[in-house]
């Protein structure tokens, strides 16, 4: 055999080993499923398909088998400042009374038409995330892609058998403020704000939000423009992966994929589709949410907020 | 500089005023007016304008010079919006007048130095002339028309031009007369010349993407400029490779508590500016663009007329022509202030 014959073997063994391991990684734990997909494996086992969308929605029409899980995924908490986690202890009787257990398969789904539609399933993905479960999904385009594809709708309420989930906080998901605030002093924390960039840039801002501007040095990436809603009547479909790793690049998030990362919104809500991205599609592994994001940090003069620009940028 | 605009006290305030008060302060306003300009002329000599005229004016200092001798007032709202109701003594040139369509760049183009010199000695413009321009001054969009207009105005010579901060939103919320009287000027002696300092074209552009020389600075708005939306009509996605960001909507106060399109402070345009990334030195070549040179032209106008950069020009072609050329690099997702 000459040596240009065993080269090319040598690649040709190479190029199975890889594809064999990609295929094996994406099976293994999907956090991004297909309307097909979910079609097929509506009745498998474990599998638990949780309506997040308005509960008006549900009546009218929903998933066969899905559960109606209006929440609440988020409270005020005690001081009113921010719309926050929950308690544990009532998320966990709260995703028991979904059917959840330990092992099952959550697979979430939203409206599906606006990208702030995903983030609420977004968020519930975090908060099961955040309380140790990772065998958790979301429907890619959600209820709007399923109608799309015509499968069947049931208008049938499903009242699931109690399930038997137990989970605890995970503290490296969640950023409080105080955390927050240290960070701010690190040089090494990567924030990323994922609102609107006017909001960033301080020209507009929502009537609840005390203060104008961004937390200094956020880099700015709006979850708005991780999907596809609206362009041409499509569904929420998230962006194509080749486009999220580029624009990971052109908003300035680390090539590390062990960057300590922080991200934040208004609320919480498009924070988690910045965690969804980057840590579940991306392969971040160090992504936290700022739970009380800028409701929370506006109403603290003591947090320092960035107005008239962009937050970061290079040195030129 | 803008000593007349500064004055600026509130509009809800003003009309509650008596027409006498009204009267007595614009007598004193006036005067002081006169003072500041003159003190601004000795200080620092404004870089466009000549002596004694100011690019930003407010309505109350228009309101106190009306009938000025040497004034030519232009509304570039729409025909039908003039003919409702306009500044008294007020001249119509529709803004589509200023970027019509151009066959041979197939997009919005500023009108040839003939028909530009034709139409506006038709308005009564003289090579004397105090050019007013005003637009209706409600949402940043219609600002970014006036501040187009000045920018072409500027651009073909006529050096005496001002912008009417808030337009004629904040002029009728002020109370302010307005009439339906039609002007029928004398013919003017104005002849438009093309100044190439101010204006960019698809071949300076493509020299500085070289070069690197001058700043491109994208005046669209941030979702355009990452490449996410676009008019249906310019035919790419994303930014000049190395733009910054200044949206021109964030030039202006308008929406901010129902208030009409003025002119952001100088301090506050200052401060974008630093946070966008342009230069503190005044003297850095930027070029400006949007998607037909109408926000540009704003830009323009901001920076170089009420920030004092010097050496500014704006690319009339804008994104409607470059995008045309597949050839020429556009850059997709990502913001034009982190990757360069």
């Amino acid at each position: 055999m000459n040596t240009y014959k065993v080269r090319l073997a040598a690649l040709f063994a190479a190029v199975i080993l890889i594809a064999g391991a990609s295929a094996a990684a994406a099976a293994g734990m999907q956090k991004l499923v297909s309307v097909d997909w979910l079609a097929r494996n509506l009745k498998a086992p474990n599998v638990v398909v949780l309506d997040v969308g308005a509960f008006t929605q549900y009546e009218r029409g929903h998933i066969p088998g899905a559960v109606k899980a209006f929440g609440p995924w988020q409270t005020m908490n005690g001081e009113f400042v921010g719309f926050m986690m929950p308690k544990v202890k009532d998320l966990v009787r709260m995703l028991r009374s979904y059917g959840v257990n330990n092992n099952s398969h959550v697979i979430l789904y939203d409206e599906g038409v606006t990208a702030q539609d995903t983030a609420k399933s977004a968020r519930a993905l975090w908060t099961l995330e955040a309380l140790g479960h990772d065998k958790v999904a979301i429907l890619d385009g959600g209820f709007a892609a399923w109608k799309q594809a015509k499968k069947s709708v049931s208008g049938e309420p499903v009242v699931p058998s109690p399930g038997n989930f137990r989970g605890r906080l995970i503290k490296s998901k969640l950023a409080t403020m105080n955390e927050v605030k240290k960070a701010l002093r690190s040089p090494g924390v990567v924030f990323v704000d994922d609102r609107l960039p006017e909001e960033d840039f301080g020209h507009e801002k929502k009537s609840y939000i005390k203060r104008f501007g961004h937390l200094p040095g956020s880099r700015l990436w709006p979850a708005d423009f991780m999907t596809n809603a609206g362009i041409e009547f499509s569904p929420s479909f998230m962006r194509d992966m080749s486009e999220l790793h580029q624009m990971a690049k052109g908003v300035g998030i680390p090539a590390d994929k062990n960057a300590e990362i922080i991200t934040y919104s208004n609320r919480g809500l498009q924070a988690a589709m910045g965690y969804f991205v980057l840590h579940d599609l991306l392969g971040y592994k160090n992504v936290k949410l700022f739970d009380g994001s800028i409701l929370e940090a506006a109403a603290d003069r003591s947090v320092p907020m960035k107005t008239n620009g962009w937050g970061y940028k290079r040195k030129m | 500089m803008t000593g007349p605009a500064r004055e600026d006290k509130g509009f809800f305030m003003q009309t509650r005023q008596t027409r006498r008060n009204f009267m007595k302060r614009n007598l004193i306003q006036s005067i002081i007016i006169a003072l500041l300009v003159a003190a601004t002329g000795l200080v620092s000599a404004p870089v466009t304008a000549k002596a004694g005229t100011a690019p930003l004016v407010s309505t109350e200092w228009l309101a106190g010079n009306l009938g000025a001798p040497g004034m030519v007032i232009i509304d570039v709202r729409t025909a039908a919006n003039y003919d409702f109701g306009h500044l008294p003594g007020a001249v119509s040139m529709p803004y589509s007048g200023w970027e019509p369509y151009n066959r041979k760049t197939r997009c919005q183009m500023m009108p040839s130095v003939a028909d530009l010199t034709a139409t506006l000695r038709s308005l009564g413009v003289n090579r004397s002339s105090h050019v007013i321009v005003y637009d209706a001054g409600n949402t940043a969009l219609d600002a970014t028309q006036g501040g187009a207009a000045v920018w072409i105005l500027e651009s073909m010579g006529q050096g005496n031009v001002s912008y009417l901060d808030g337009g004629f939103t904040k002029w009728t919320f002020e109370g302010r007369p307005i009439d339906k009287i039609k002007p029928a000027p004398k013919a003017g002696d104005f002849t438009a010349k093309l100044d190439p300092s101010k204006v960019a074209t698809l071949k300076d552009i493509i020299a500085n993407l070289k070069t690197k020389e001058a700043i491109f600075l994208d005046d669209r708005r941030a979702v355009e400029h990452f490449g996410i939306e676009k008019r249906p009509d310019v035919v790419r996605y994303g930014h000049i490779p190395g733009s910054l960001n200044f949206p021109a909507d964030f030039m202006t106060n308008a929406g901010i508590n129902r208030g009409p399109a003025t002119i952001r402070s100088k301090k506050e345009l200052e401060a974008m500016a630093e946070g966008v990334g342009l230069p503190m030195d005044k003297n850095r070549k930027i070029i400006v663009y949007c998607n037909s040179a109408q926000q540009a032209g704003m830009g323009y106008f901001v920076l170089r007329d009420i920030m004092g950069y010097r050496n500014v020009q704006a690319y009339d072609g804008s994104m409607l022509e470059y995008a045309q050329d597949k050839k020429l690099p556009l850059v997709r997702f990502a913001w034009g202030f982190v990757t360069e």
